[in-house]
């Protein structure tokens, strides 16, 4: 093949979503190499493998998840961060965690009520930015694409939905 | 008629309890689950899945019906998983320089995937154990976009506006995170 794979439509094409001159293209790819239609098909069958079951998830008891969000919704004009006072993460010494949320609730009250996505702060951010430069080793790097997405997520908020 | 979600989403706006109600009766597995694909923490899923109804509840009224409302929906629910998630870090990281110097292992430790009977009887469930297992070594944006697709069968170019990246970006995702689990299944004859 002298042509480029086509490799990230095929899922877009498995799902029906390619139209126009791009699903002629991937047809045509798709006749001609073994390679991509090996990969769609494992493609296809994993995807159906996923659809039948949903992922093995820890779920909590919805009769209290509900109770919770009401009691969180009656108080919502404070914010409460009722996750703060529950138990953490086991490994977590308790004395120094309790100076860490300290911390961040005091990020946390400069947001205001209005609960805008746009709220995020650009300080906040800094502090984050600061701390992964120094974790970089050692932290994964998708940490920074999750920046990115919550400053696209917030201009998408202000800019689309108004 | 069940009302469709958009309506109901208006309904909210317009200060109706038993709407909101009905709205997450209907997306708190949905959210509950999209959250922990992001942040693989019961605790943290629990708590961002609240935070984003009370969201909703809060800003139902600048939902302008130009998207879905579960695309809407999902962009809180993803957004509030990001932050929790550099929140987490954060704190984690004070703790493991005292603790231990494994960095952010935590989630996965955590949960670790169940583990399966090997019986003939369970053949099919511990195949799609496996896949769910693989799963867990993708990236946070690989999980949850292919959640959104398997769970909600979301189009990629929704999945690109909840995760808020291009739908070219989407389509990487996408492709990736088939990629790697298919090198992955391949790897583990059963
Ligand atoms: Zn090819």
């Amino acid at each position: 093949m002298t042509e480029a794979h086509v490799e990230s439509a095929l899922v877009p094409c498995l799902r029906g979503e390619l139209a126009g001159d791009e699903r002629q293209h991937v047809e045509r790819h798709l006749a001609a190499c073994a390679s991509c239609r090996a990969a769609a098909a494992d493609f296809q069958a994993i995807l159906e493998r996923l659809a039948t079951a949903p992922p093995p998830v820890v779920e909590p008891d919805w009769v209290r998840y509900r109770a919770e969000l009401r009691a969180r919704l009656g108080t919502s004009g404070e914010k409460p961060r009722a996750w703060w006072l529950r138990p953490l993460p086991i490994g977590l010494a308790a004395a120094a965690a309790a100076a860490v949320i300290l911390t961040l609730a005091a990020t946390r009250e400069g947001r205001g009520p209005n609960g805008d996505l746009a709220a995020l702060d650009d300080d906040a951010l800094a502090v984050g930015l600061d701390i992964i430069d120094n974790r970089a080793i050692v932290e994964r790097l998708d940490l920074l694409e999750d920046l990115d997405v919550i400053r696209d997520l917030d201009r998408l908020a202000d800019t689309r939905e108004g | 008629m069940e009302p469709s979600d958009e309506a109901l989403c208006a309904r909210v706006a317009a200060g109706e309890d038993a709407a909101f109600e009905q709205l997450v009766g209907r997306y708190q597995r949905r959210a509950y689950r999209l959250a922990w694909s992001i942040l693989r923490d019961a605790e943290g899923a629990r708590d961002v899945s609240q935070e984003a109804f009370i969201r909703l509840f809060q800003t139902a009224g600048g939902f302008a019906g130009r998207a879905r409302f579960s695309t809407w929906f999902y962009r809180i629910v993803v957004n509030l998983s990001v932050d929790h998630r550099r929140k987490g870090r954060w704190w984690r990281q004070v703790f493991a320089r005292g603790e231990r110097s494994d960095g952010d292992g935590n989630a996965l430790d955590e949960h670790p995937a169940p583990t399966v009977d090997p019986g003939d009887a369970l053949e099919r469930e511990r195949a799609l154990a496996d896949v769910w297992a693989a799963a867990e070594a993708l990236s946070p944006q690989q999980r949850a976009a292919l959640l959104l697709q398997v769970q909600d069968d979301l189009p990629t170019k929704d999945i690109a506006a909840v995760l808020g990246c291009s739908e070219a970006t989407a389509r990487v995702h996408l492709h990736r995170a088939l990629s790697a689990l298919r090198r992955t299944l391949r790897k583990e004859p059963r």
